[in-house]
């Protein structure tokens, strides 16, 4: 059966009154997470992992990927009416789109932004559907040597270009590797850092540290600092569509900011944000006479940015789906949703399980468009949201967290695990660490590991065999060069 | 400010079907089981948690149970859950066990072992495959052994976790055909299905693990099987001969059962060897064997306990001949 074929059976399976129902509960608590400040998709996603036990995994996977997408669009509503970004892809939209809002044009901001995304997320997920079975069957020739490769680059990516600190992303990323090492050795049966608690020694799950770091992390850091005011939202009209002349300066803001988004969404280089800054420079550049409208609220610099990180998104599943890659937090933790239904993302999955990765991508059409409907006309709503108080929120969240740790460990060893990783998190977001890499080096770090020392154990000890493929040899120079490169970049603008 | 309410009682109610399919139960026949648990002391979607779950449909399909939960419990050999289960103090509660384990307490050096649990009934049986790559030049089972005779150390070969059947069944091969087990080079994965990843890439030269993990691209033309370990073919694989057909005396099966924790009283003991025994005699389970290509490995009580003796006596023997412990 061709791709098509394929496809088509996904949107019959991803058209079932159970896998749409979840689409549309995934598109809605997206959206939600991402107009709330401080909940993004991925600890959404963590919260919901305990669903693996009882739900299919179509219907799950269906309803994380709605949430990834969701996040995506509500964070740029929280950008534009509260200059505070509901989530980190979204910092860029709020240099534009605040002013804009401020000027009276909140609903064009809005609506470029809704539709920018929309157009994205459909030719990302076009795109995806396209390159995921040739970068599959690609895949299969990949050897250990090129795994552990691939890994190094992922790390140096995600450590040198999230947040705004390099060595506070390595510092971060060094944290999530020590987790992932903790517990018993699957080759040796040496225990490592268990510290003699009995618990430790199964390691530390990914759903614990995954609901630890960010949502505890991030609710104790919120009540920490519940002393301010009530916060001031931008009232706007009714959104239904976008005038003429905002359209005619939109399209093609939004055509670039998805081929930014999806090429490096798709390379293990750190995900969503990073192409939202490239687009932002982009439009910018691109302004020519209209160059001094940025600062004061071009629609360009909403409508390339939010486009941008929607195709990052469909991006991001590429490797996520056919190397088992997570090239962002998200992916990430959707990643341990498929190793806990026993479901291993890689080359193989398009061979073993075709109906579920066509039944997810069908689902992501289905998902763009709902997110339409939800997002256009329904903004105003949304915006209600901001107003709910803290406390309830944060509350809920953190019953959910306690929840899900004990479901997932069966323990109440599980519960002292997450309090811990919590205040880890709480000191982490407090030092302004970012936690992504935290997470990403936790689960990636023993796909490092094990990829080393199998390449290692093939080789029979000859390290020479990690650079002996051309695409290991590639790897390595692109990760020296996301070192360098920042570094030398930032030397010049400074000499400037 | 009406409107908010919907949407915080959301995930608090994803939270409480959470809790609600754990716990429901319904009205139940006279002697059967009420809320019988069985751990799987591994991930799920392996060979366990199938068997587990096939023990769970049969189980509540005949009524000899009520309100059966499958649970994972993951951990390296199974030792986790085993650990687990010796402190437990509930009396409808099963652990998913097999050979896997009785190697797994040894390789992980478990203080706890299969001594310290009630032992109920062995299950299942299932071959393992000896499969390489489709586009490697071995045709059968005897020129891959040239191969492997002319170069032990370089010959990778791959399947499960370290001490796994799969591991313990190259050890075996090699020593029957006149390699030295301690030059074996074996290469593990988190389970045999991650294995075929490594055959594919070209980085191992032949695998060994359930024939189930290995079917699906020994159809798709990917991976060749050149041996079975079972007594007879497998009914998936019905054109591959067994070991023993290719002259190698050796017949291998990977069993799995279940057992019950420490102590329990003789009635209790007998309440849940009854219900697996009534089970085992039902049509519904012969159909699943059937359907699951397993064989019927059914045994029940001293037995059952010698044999698991047995198996660990032959698990430490292969074991050290591996090196794996000394």
């Amino acid at each position: 059966m061709g791709s098509l074929d394929l496809l088509l059976d996904g949107f019959a399976s991803a058209l079932s009154a159970q896998n749409l129902l979840f689409a549309f509960i995934g598109v809605l608590l997206g959206t939600l997470v991402g107009v709330l400040p401080g909940i993004g998709p991925a600890m959404t996603v963590a919260l919901l992992l305990p669903i693996t036990f009882t739900v299919p995994p179509a219907a799950a996977l269906i309803m994380f990927a709605g949430i990834y997408y969701g996040g995506m669009y509500g964070g740029s509503t929280t950008s534009i009416l509260l200059n505070t970004p509901g989530e980190s892809a979204s910092v860029v939209t709020a240099l534009e789109g605040n002013k804009m809002a401020k000027a009276g044009r909140g609903a064009q901001a809005l609506a470029t932004a809704a539709l920018g995304s929309f157009v994205a997320g459909t030719i990302g997920t076009l795109l995806l559907s396209l390159v995921a079975v040739p970068v599959a069957t690609w895949a299969t020739s990949l050897t250990s040597a090129d795994y552990f490769a691939l890994t190094a680059l992922a790390f140096c990516t995600v450590a040198a270009m999230l947040g705004n600190s390099p060595l506070r992303g390595v510092a971060s990323l060094a944290v999530g590797l020590y987790l992932g090492l903790i517990g018993i050795d699957k080759i040796t049966g040496q225990s490592r850092f268990a510290m003699g608690i009995d618990e430790l020694n199964r390691g530390i799950p990914v759903v614990i540290a995954a609901v630890g770091l960010f949502a505890v992390g991030e609710s104790i850091y919120v009540a920490s600092r519940l002393r301010h005011g009530p916060v001031n939202v931008i009232p706007v009209s009714r959104t239904w569509g976008l005038p003429k002349a905002d359209l005619k300066r939109s399209w093609k803001p939004w055509l670039r900011g998805t081929f930014i988004g999806f090429p490096i969404g798709a390379v293990p280089a750190g995900g969503a944000d990073v192409t939202t800054f490239l687009s932002y420079a982009t439009e910018k550049k691109l302004a020519g006479k209209r160059g001094n409208e940025f600062g004061k609220g071009a629609i360009e610099g909403v409508a390339g940015p939010e486009a941008a990180n929607n195709a990052a998104a469909a991006g991001v599943l590429v490797p996520l789906l056919t190397l088992g890659l997570p090239t962002s937090a998200t992916a990430a933790v959707m990643l341990a949703a498929f190793t806990s239904y026993g479901i291993q993302p890689g080359p193989l999955l398009f061979d073993t399980k075709p109906e579920l990765v066509w039944a997810l991508i069908a689902s992501l059409y289905l998902g763009n468009v709902l997110l339409l409907v939800l997002n256009l006309p329904l903004a105003g709503v949304w915006v209600k949201l901001l107003r709910i108080p803290r406390p309830y929120l944060y509350g809920g969240i953190l019953l959910c967290a306690s929840l899900g740790a004990f479901a997932s460990s069966q323990s109440v060893a599980g519960l002292l695990v997450l309090v811990v990783i919590g205040a880890l998190g709480f000191a982490m977001r407090r030092y302004g660490w970012p936690i992504a890499p935290a997470v990403l080096g936790l689960i990636l770090g023993p796909v490092a590991e094990e990829n080393l020392r199998k390449a290692l154990q093939i080789s029979q000890g000859d390290a020479g065999a990690l650079l002996s493929s051309t695409f290991s040899k590639i790897m390595f120079t692109l990760a020296l060069l996301a070192i360098f490169l920042p570094l030398i970049l930032r030397r010049r603008t400074r000499s400037d | 400010m009406t409107r908010r309410r919907p949407f915080l009682v959301a995930p608090l109610l994803l939270a409480a079907s959470l809790i609600a399919g754990c716990t429901s139960s319904s009205a139940s026949g006279d002697d059967s089981i009420d809320g019988l648990r069985i751990m799987v002391p591994a991930k799920p979607g392996g060979g366990w948690h199938q068997t587990a779950q096939a023990l769970q449909d049969v189980l509540q399909r005949e009524k000899l149970a009520t309100g059966v939960q499958v649970f994972n419990l993951e951990g390296p050999g199974g030792v986790a859950g085993l650990n687990k289960l010796v402190g437990e103090k509930d009396d409808e509660l099963l652990m998913q066990m097999g050979k896997v384990m009785v190697a797994g307490i040894i390789n992980n050096k478990s203080e706890k072992t299969l001594k310290d649990t009630t032992p109920i009934a062995r299950l299942t049986g299932e071959s393992l495959a000896l499969v390489v790559p489709a586009d490697t030049p071995f045709r059968n089972l005897e020129q891959f052994l040239t191969h492997w005779r002319g170069d032990p150390k370089g010959t990778v070969i791959t399947g499960g976790y370290v001490a796994d059947v799969d591991h313990i069944l190259a050890g075996l091969i090699a020593d029957r055909v006149g390699i030295d087990p301690a030059q074996l080079t074996y290469l593990p994965n988190a389970g045999g299905g991650e294995s075929v990843a490594r055959l594919l890439s070209g980085e191992a030269k032949a695998g060994i693990s359930g024939i189930t993990e290995y079917s699906e691209h020994i159809k798709a033309g990917k991976l060749r099987a050149i041996a079975v370990s079972g007594a007879h073919r497998s009914k998936l694989l019905p054109e591959v001969k067994t070991l023993t057909e290719q002259g190698m005396g050796l017949t291998y099966l990977n069993w799995r059962g279940v057992v019950a924790r420490p102590g329990l009283s003789e009635q209790a003991k007998q309440r849940l060897v009854n219900a697996v025994t009534k089970m085992h005699s039902s049509p519904a389970w012969k159909q699943t064997l059937k359907a699951k290509d397993w064989d019927d490995a059914f045994l029940v009580g001293p037995e059952f306990t010698s044999y698991i003796e047995t198996e660990d006596a032959a698990a430490r023997k292969v074991l050290r001949e591996i090196g794996l412990v000394n």
